[in-house]
């Protein structure tokens, strides 16, 4: 297990609903010896007001158009998708449907933090609403993933949302709505709660958990568990990260328990 | 696959260093003496023998 | 076929214009198309707009730079005729600024493309939450002398449409005005 010396929590445009303060309450109360500290727009952290431009070509340039088509360092932006980057970075706008690639994306973050603290024994942890996916080599395709865990860690509000998959029969029952022309608002409410949605009230209490990923990855190279109950497990259902995260009796197993146990005697 | 580490057994360049392990195009990181990098922008970068590596995989969620 | 919807906060417009709508849900409006459509037309009647009734697009002016100035149209009937008596010129019409509001088909942006200044994305797939304010925030300058608003950014950006809802493209209309008046005030033709 390795020894963590700090926790830093970041911004990128999240939902407005997330309380990354809460977030960083929690860490500090499950992480007794480890200091957690919030630092808000990565960039604004960061990067300097001369390398704004750049940056946001650099993560214009790695949208995603095809979701069957691995991006290409060839890919042009153009002058529109660089301006939308430049209000995300200095954060004038929240407006998220853009797809990123997920390892360039963390890439572009991991360039931003300074040397000096690119360490597993610090854990970053952004919180982004920007929707990112990663290539899978056998699908030949694009899937659009909640976390990444690496130097930093990204957690997209958006992909808690988008990625882990809704009850069957919201698809169903979504195709013949779109079919019909019929608001998709009103299937939203007849499935309420059984998903998270944007701006759910449940957001933060959910990234708590996903937030613990992000540092176990770092504690002992594994974010994830197999218990279905601990806050580690790794959800593809909304009723699976539901569960895991809230609904569950317990917040970790007993084998993650004994690593925090281990960890807070240091 | 989980964090690794490895000593390397003879000089080689970094891109040798992944060929050998069938990393190249696995997303990972590498730490060597407490520095942390991505190995395809230091292909080039010589390791010697002694050198003990750490590699440290990129793990997706969701 | 006869209703419009609007999502929040694209009623406030419909406030602006005097246009009548129903709440349906927590932000979601409905508005009679034709009462919509015709307010909408006659408020820019009565800004001073002049509508170039059945003529079509044809082409753009471009000056050094492959700077937009303007563009060129002729009488739709004109297609309609036999091929061998449809030798009537086009009209060009230079301005400061073009305004791409063709929706889905975004054809001076298209037409720009065929001549290589830019390269169009091709909308993305129906993603409702998100694509409105998407489309505004992207509304703007994409090429030098060319805005873009309403469907026509969500071709070229290649961003996701939102399905028959009309909001953003009343808002997005809007942002696209004020970008063409901060421009023609920063190059001093309006005071």
């Amino acid at each position: 297990m390795r020894r963590l010396n700090r926790v830093f929590l970041y911004d990128d445009g999240a939902a407005r609903a997330l309380k990354i303060e809460e977030i960083a309450k929690y860490l500090r109360k499950e992480l007794i010896k480890v200091g957690v500290e919030v630092r808000g727009n990565p960039f604004a952290f960061y990067l300097l007001q001369d390398k704004v431009s750049d940056y946001a070509r650099k993560i214009a340039s790695i949208k995603i158009q095809d979701a069957t088509k691995k991006w290409s360092s060839e890919q042009e932006p153009l002058y529109g998708e660089i301006e939308y980057e430049k209000k995300m970075i200095l954060g004038k706008t929240r407006a998220s449907g853009v797809l990123y690639d997920g390892l360039e994306l963390q890439r572009l973050f991991f360039e931003v933090i300074p040397g000096r603290e690119r360490s597993l024994q610090f854990v970053h942890i952004v919180f982004s609403n920007r929707l990112f996916a990663t290539w899978d080599e056998h699908e030949r395709r694009y899937h659009a993933r909640v976390n990444l865990c690496g130097i930093p860690s990204i957690i997209s509000t958006t992909g808690l949302v988008e990625a882990p998959a809704k009850p069957r029969g919201y698809y169903l029952l979504r195709q013949q709505y779109e079919m019909l022309g019929k608001d998709l608002l009103e299937l939203k409410n007849s499935f309420k709660g059984a998903f998270i949605d944007y701006e759910d009230l449940r957001l933060t209490e959910v990234m708590k958990g996903y937030a613990m990923q992000s540092v176990f990855y770092s504690l002992v190279g594994d974010p994830f568990c197999q218990d279905k109950g601990c806050r580690l497990y790794n959800a593809h259902w909304q009723e699976e990260l539901i569960f895991a995260q809230i609904e569950s009796e317990y917040e970790f197993c007993q084998r993650h328990m004994s690593f925090l146990e281990e960890l807070n005697e240091y | 696959m989980s964090t690794e580490k490895i000593e390397v057994k003879e000089d080689k360049t970094i891109k040798e260093l992944v060929g050998e392990m069938s990393l190249s195009s696995a997303p990972i990181l590498l730490e060597l003496d407490g520095e942390i990098f991505y190995p395809d922008e230091n292909y080039d970068r010589k390791i010697q023998a002694g050198n003990r590596l750490t590699v440290i995989p990129i793990i997706a969620g969701g | 076929m006869n209703k419009v919807t609007i999502r929040h906060p694209g009623e406030r417009i419909l406030d602006e214009l005097g246009i009548p709508y129903k709440k349906v849900n927590q932000g979601l409006f409905v508005a009679d198309g034709p009462h919509a459509c015709s307010k909408l037309i006659a408020s820019a009647c009565d800004s001073g707009v002049k509508f170039a009734n059945m003529t079509v697009f044809d082409d753009l002016v471009l000056r050094e730079g492959g700077r937009v100035a303007g563009v060129v149209i002729n009488w739709t009937p004109v297609s309609a005729m036999p091929r061998e008596i449809t030798c009537v010129d086009p009209v060009a019409l230079e301005s400061e600024l073009v305004i791409d509001a063709t929706g889905h088909d975004a054809q001076v942006v298209k037409k720009l493309e065929e001549r290589g200044f830019i390269k169009t994305k091709g909308f993305g797939a129906m993603w409702v939450e998100r694509s409105e304010d998407l489309i505004i925030e992207h509304t703007g300058e994409v090429h030098p002398g060319l805005i873009i608003t309403g469907m026509a950014v969500a071709t070229t950006y290649g961003l996701p449409r939102m399905g028959p809802t009309f909001g953003a493209m009343l808002l997005s209309g809007e942002v696209g005005a004020q970008i063409a008046l901060e421009k023609l005030r920063g190059n001093a033709k309006i005071k």
